[in-house]
């Protein structure tokens, strides 16, 4: 089956906002909402993103926050807040042909590390039986699919921080091969747990100006030294637009493109040449049939780390040779909500071709000269834009395009 | 520590979203909806917060109200259990 793909509903906690006008009023304020974090205090790192005021049980029913994590919560109050957005109500649509496809990193370590304390001190009968339903990345998804009784194919993706890339794209393919009418698809994590900050930090890729939050994370900008662990979810409803003729509903945007492909290179660094992220766009162009020419606007996996930044600038300035469209990194400003991160990208890369401009790249006080981009800055910039590329890339060197269009 | 009603009614309130003040002794236990994770993550909280061993295999049946496992914990705290046997 073919057809295009619309995106008709969207689904956005963030740490600029809770919901998606929020979000997009927090990401065109062009602050960064990074701050020190009581729930990392004492640790090598102590400055995360943390969503603003988020209370599960305002969201979703007492007894389902009590018994998941952070992610689980922040996925199904996205979802519902999609659902809403795309006025799918029950029967408008068949619920054994919607699926739920979400992006999520890892494994939620905010259980992990507490119940392998009970369990490393012997105290086996401690350990919370609700370990592993709270924590493993497919109950986001699953959990989701309850919520809304959805019945369609149900699973997570998990590729790192490019795992909503992914999710999105896959959720795509459910709908062109005929599987599915509509697919909830998006990603959910928090990397605000203690296990999962020192571990970041371990690694030497988070920031460390920790006497500056909110100028921690500095995509592309000369002192940048790494990213700010955030949290969030995503979720847009995709569905095939006579689906969604239909049943009345307007579509926000199009799903044009969709790339995927491996660095083949390194557990953690990018390839030096981009080659994975260079074949993940190529291939989105190729699926949308649209040249670089056509791109309008780039939101950049830009996670400030000193290399990975310049690869996906080296990047850009091959795929669109003399003439890269302007670029923003929302992760100077939101953070890095790892296996979220894509999925919130897609989504905002939607809202600014609903309102027609780019929302700046916090923290570039002095671009690394090293990068030779447009990136915007300092206020959030009025374009005519028809297409929006997004970017991503994750630990094991996956990497994705997404192309978003006026519809 | 003897266990008292109000810490299980807490405990209940905590994982079920029901108020504490609405767990009554005679509350049946099948009526507070908690699926078998959920009876096993309620035990598991007995022993870590209130230092009360229960079996694992706790045995609640539709008719098991609050008060019967009360006394069943009170009168057992090392976790030979009986709740759901008939004896509380």
């Amino acid at each position: 089956m073919t057809g295009q793909i619309a995106v008709t509903g969207i689904g956005l906690l963030t740490p600029a906002g809770l919901g998606v006008d929020a979000t997009w009023d927090g990401l065109t304020s062009g602050r960064s909402f990074a701050a020190t974090d009581p729930l990392l205090a004492g640790l090598p790192v102590d400055i995360s993103c943390a969503l603003p005021g988020f209370t599960a049980t305002e969201y979703i029913e007492h007894r389902l926050a009590r018994r998941t994590d952070p992610f689980i919560h922040m996925a199904v109050a996205a979802a519902e807040q999609a659902v809403t957005d795309a006025h799918l109500v029950p029967g408008t649509a068949d619920p054994s042909r919607i699926g739920v496809v979400l992006g999520v990193g890892g494994n939620s370590l905010l259980t992990y590390g507490a119940q392998h304390s009970r369990m490393a001190a012997g105290k086996f009968a401690h350990v919370s039986p609700l370990t592993v339903s709270r924590s493993v990345p497919s109950m986001a998804a699953g959990e989701v699919a309850t919520y809304l009784d959805f019945r369609g194919p149900n699973f997570t993706v998990s590729s790192a921080c490019a795992s909503g890339g992914n999710a999105i794209g896959v959720a795509r393919d459910l709908i062109r091969s005929g599987t599915c009418d509509i697919v909830l698809a998006g990603g959910a994590e928090s990397g605000r747990s203690l296990l999962a900050a020192v571990a970041f930090a371990r690694t030497g890729a988070l920031s460390t100006r920790l006497h500056d939050p909110a100028g921690a994370s500095r995509p592309f900008d000369r002192d940048r030294d790494g990213f700010v662990l955030g949290e969030g979810a995503a979720v847009l409803v995709l569905e095939r637009t006579e689906h969604a003729r239909a049943r009345k509903a307007a579509s926000r945007a199009m799903l044009v493109g969709y790339g995927a492909a491996a660095d083949a290179h390194h557990p953690t660094d990018p390839h030096p040449d981009g080659r994975g992220l260079r074949q993940a766009i190529t291939a989105a162009l190729a699926d949308a049939r649209l040249d670089p020419a056509d791109i309008d606007h780039v939101s950049a996996h830009g996670t400030a780390t000193p290399l990975g930044d310049p690869v996906e600038a080296l990047v850009l300035r091959h795929v669109f040779a003399s003439a890269p469209p302007p670029v923003t990194a929302l992760k100077s400003t939101i953070g890095h909500a790892l296996g979220a991160a894509a999925a919130i990208q897609a989504a905002c890369a939607v809202l600014s071709l609903c309102h027609q401009a780019v929302p700046p790249t916090a923290n570039l006080d002095n671009p690394d000269p090293e990068i030779d981009l447009d990136i915007v800055t300092k206020a959030p910039r009025s374009a005519a834009l028809r297409t929006v590329l997004c970017n991503a890339a994750g630990f094991g060197g996956a990497n994705t395009a997404l192309i978003f269009q006026t519809p | 520590m003897k266990l008292t009603h109000d810490q299980i009614a807490a405990v209940l309130a905590d994982l079920t979203g029901t108020s504490a003040e609405g767990v009554t002794p005679d509350t049946l236990i099948s009526s507070l909806e908690m699926d078998s994770l959920l009876i096993a993550e309620f035990v598991t909280i007995l022993a870590d917060d209130h230092d009360v061993a229960v079996s694992d295999d706790l045995d609640i049946t539709d008719t098991t109200t609050v008060r019967e496992l009360l006394t069943s914990f009170q009168r057992d705290s090392a976790g030979q259990s009986t709740v759901g046997s008939g004896a509380a």
